[in-house]
């Protein structure tokens, strides 16, 4: 071959290969990249010294060779501007929302949560990237870190990085965006602009969030895995950022400072009177109390339930309906959520099972009215005979027995008592078991139960965003009508610019 | 000025009287009513399917410039960037291969002001593209209206979706302008620019299932990714910039390979 045309041959061949490493650059491997540029250099070289011996030495020399530098110069300048100018917008978005609802704007209570941030704030949302909900989660938290540098957020492939899923607790069936600040953490109660902003408010809220859980009477362990345990449980807690203690009330002598709630569940035996002078004293100090009972159990805890207006009755809720009879027997009723009451009002369409429970009753007289968290169906009913039920397996409805529906779980809030102080709250249930390990996943209890802790730790949502959205619409098209249009759209449309095209091109064809 | 307005009037004169613009709009309104019709269908069908059940809650929330005319218009999107290739490929190949290229540079007419006039041309023509598949919505709101009594198609929605439309194809359009300043041959033109023009459009594929600042490379690169917010409604700024700086990097190098025609 000739030396100038191998020389034409070769700077083509690096030229090809120079613009093709532009997707190389994507698979990845630095070597295949910096291989395929060696490559190109090389030939572009060999291309330019056979060159000097043909006659390529007149294109570079002069006029020419200054104009082509000059050139290449000023491209390779100008591209670097340009991509500086993309990157710069990159790194400040700014952008114009003209939908009709501003649907892409994030409300005030979320700019003001965020223009407020004294701490950085990091969001971490577990997504498969090819969910559905990636993209939406994506641009919500791209909004919100737009908004101040302080929020950032990761997206994290739970198959991808299991580690860093399951690091911070975050399961697929759990939530999905879980917010982080310093050793402060908080879940997203959905993947919306309510959820994460709620969220927000929690994380930099720096309240005590300690949840104890009174022992020595029999209740279920915290600590233990077996179907009797609150294993679970605590372990959910903690991976919503609450931290979970038992309390031995005689070895510590007081209700420590730091509880944000303090739980009694489960308690077989009755607590001591200094015991329960504590908890009293806790009560009027504006304490949150979770107290969950059991049918033969008690735990005297009757004077402290009725200073919140709540009475739980001595009986055990049978419950005849089919549905209950298929989860179980006919002593874990089915109550479902009412919408009354925050805890509760998310919930409304999941059924709770409780085994062997209680019903609770609202005292008249009583300073505080409490709310109706969960009810049984119309069928169920209060057995007082509970050697029947228990030791010979049988129940029957006699006069005098409440019918339902039943209250198996009620929420009371209590004023404050002086200056200074905090509402006391109480959530009670006539039944501890419904979130032990064996029944925890069971319908909505786990979601229930979560609630009404959230709810005594004061960690409930309150701002309430409603969702934007566009104005829904209607077509209103008959058959024939949705035929006219396609005829319109796909043959008169297209041919009459046929049409067109042809007659303007035969006019001028017979000029 | 005066004489780039004539040279883009001259062009619109050659585009307008031969047969490749009308074939272009005729493909794109052919397939975008394909597109359109199939859409609207599939709405129709669905909104039948769920009516009655306890669905209430999707039909709250469906809405016809989300599925119909945002769909439509990505899938113009495509048709842009593969109409734009055939649309700008005579631009210049065609004068130089007419050998009226000499005659051009020649005349006291500076080489800015040719690519000037020449791009204005390609751009009416683009905006022509575009106005057609705006008919769309336009049918659209005959035979709909919103649930609350307002309009079913979002006008503004639609408005930002088609400036989107047209910061792509004048993207498009820069970068087959100087595609076809390099060659002779409009078919050679058309191809290079298409080749071009998909990559960008597709870069995203060489980068499924990676993460990390590849992928964000990837996606800052896709003409079809900045494309998106336009088609809901959202102005980005990052986007403007990106098709901003194709056209300016693509009339600027033509400026210099129409400069340089006289160096070589």
């Amino acid at each position: 071959m000739k030396k100038p045309i191998l020389s034409r041959v070769l700077g083509a061949v690096g030229l090809v290969l120079l613009a093709t490493s532009a997707v190389t650059l994507f698979f990845g491997n630095t070597r295949f990249l910096v291989g395929k540029l060696v490559l190109a250099a090389a030939c572009a070289a060999a291309s330019f010294a056979l060159g000097e011996a043909g006659g390529l030495r007149r294109f570079f020399t002069g006029r020419a060779l200054h104009f082509g530098a000059v050139t290449a110069v000023s491209a390779l300048a100008l591209v670097v501007a340009l991509g500086a100018a993309n990157w710069i917008a990159y790194q400040r978005p700014k952008s114009w929302d003209l939908t009709k609802n501003r649907i892409f704007t994030l409300q005030e209570d979320t700019v003001r949560t965020l223009r407020a941030l004294k701490t950085p704030v990091k969001a971490l949302a577990v997504y498969r990237l090819d969910e559905e909900g990636y993209a939406q989660a994506r641009a919500l938290l791209e909004r919100y870190a737009a908004v101040t540098p302080r929020f950032t957020f990761e997206l994290v492939d739970p198959y991808k990085n299991p580690e860093k899923a399951r690091a911070y607790g975050v399961l697929s069936s759990g939530p999905r965006i879980l917010l982080l600040s310093g050793d402060q953490r908080a879940p997203a109660s959905a993947a919306d602009e309510q959820g994460v902003t709620n969220a927000l408010v929690k994380v930099t809220r720096t309240a005590a969030r300690k949840i104890y859980f009174l022992t020595g009477h029999g209740e279920p362990d915290l600590a233990s895995q077996e179907p009797r345990g609150y294993g679970l449980l605590a372990k959910a807690l903690t991976a919503e950022g609450y931290e979970v203690a038992p309390l031995s009330l005689p070895e510590q002598g007081r209700v420590p400072a730091d509880a944000a709630v303090l739980v009694v569940a489960g308690a077989r035996k009755a607590l001591l009177p200094p015991e329960l002078k504590l908890l009293d004293a806790y009560a009027d100090q504006g304490g949150h109390l979770g107290l969950f009972l059991e049918p033969e159990a008690d735990a005297g805890l009757d004077k402290l339930l009725a200073r919140f207006g709540v009475q739980a009755d001595d009986d055990v809720v049978v419950d005849p309906s089919p549905a209950a009879q298929l989860l179980g027997s006919p002593v874990s009723p089915i109550a479902l959520p009412s919408g009354a009451h925050p805890i509760s009002r998310e919930l409304a369409d999941t059924a709770l099972v409780l085994p062997t429970a209680r019903s609770l009753v609202a005292l008249t007289q009583a300073g505080v009215t409490p709310t109706p968290l969960a009810l049984t169906g119309s069928e169920a009913w209060g057995e007082t005979d509970l050697k029947g039920v228990f030791e010979r397996g049988q129940a029957r409805r006699d006069e005098g027995e409440k019918g339902g529906p039943l209250p198996l779980a009620m929420a009371a809030e209590k004023p404050a008592a002086g200056e200074g102080q905090r509402p006391a709250r109480l959530v009670a249930a006539g039944d501890s078991d419904f979130f032990t390990n064996q029944y925890l996943q069971l319908g909505g209890n786990r979601d229930f139960a979560m609630n009404a802790l959230s709810w005594l730790a004061e960690q409930e949502d309150r701002i309430t965003l409603r969702p934007r959205s566009r104005e829904a619409s209607l077509v209103l098209l008959t058959d024939a009508q949705a035929t006219a249009l396609k005829f319109l759209s796909v043959d008169v449309l297209p041919v009459g610019l046929l049409v067109l095209g042809l007659a303007v091109w035969m006019v001028r064809r017979s000029r | 000025m005066r004489s780039t307005l004539a040279l883009a009037k001259k062009e619109l004169q050659v585009y307008f009287t031969t047969p490749i613009a009308y074939a272009a709009f005729m493909v794109m309104a052919f397939f975008a009513a394909q597109f359109f019709t199939g859409a609207l269908d599939a709405y129709r069908t669905f909104v039948v399917r769920v009516s009655g059940s306890e669905a209430q809650g999707v039909l709250e929330h469906l809405n016809l410039t989300d599925v119909v005319v945002s769909r439509l218009f990505a899938s113009v999107g495509v048709f842009i960037v593969i109409s734009a290739p055939f649309l700008s490929m005579r631009l210049l190949a065609e004068e130089k291969r007419g050998r009226t290229f000499e005659l051009l540079m020649t005349s006291p007419v500076r080489p800015l002001q040719i690519v000037a006039g020449k791009y204005l041309a390609a751009l009416v023509v683009m905006a022509v593209s575009v106005g057609i598949v705006a008919l769309f919505p336009a049918l659209l709101s005959l035979f709909a209206k919103g649930a609350q009594g307002g309009p079913a198609v979002e006008w503004q929605t639609v408005g930002t979706g088609l400036l989107g439309l047209l910061l792509l194809g004048a993207m498009c359009m820069a970068v087959g302008l100087f595609v076809s300043a390099l060659t002779e041959s409009v078919i050679v033109a058309a191809l290079v620019s298409l080749i071009v023009l998909l990559g960008l459009w597709v870069v995203t594929l060489f980068t499924v299932g990676t993460e990390g600042p590849l992928r964000d490379l990837a996606s800052g690169m896709s003409a079809s990714e900045h494309l998106m917010p336009f088609l809901q409604g959202r102005i980005e700024l990052k986007d403007v910039v990106y098709y901003l700086s194709f056209v300016a990097l693509g009339l600027w190098l033509t400026d210099r390979a129409v400069e340089g025609h006289r160096w070589a």
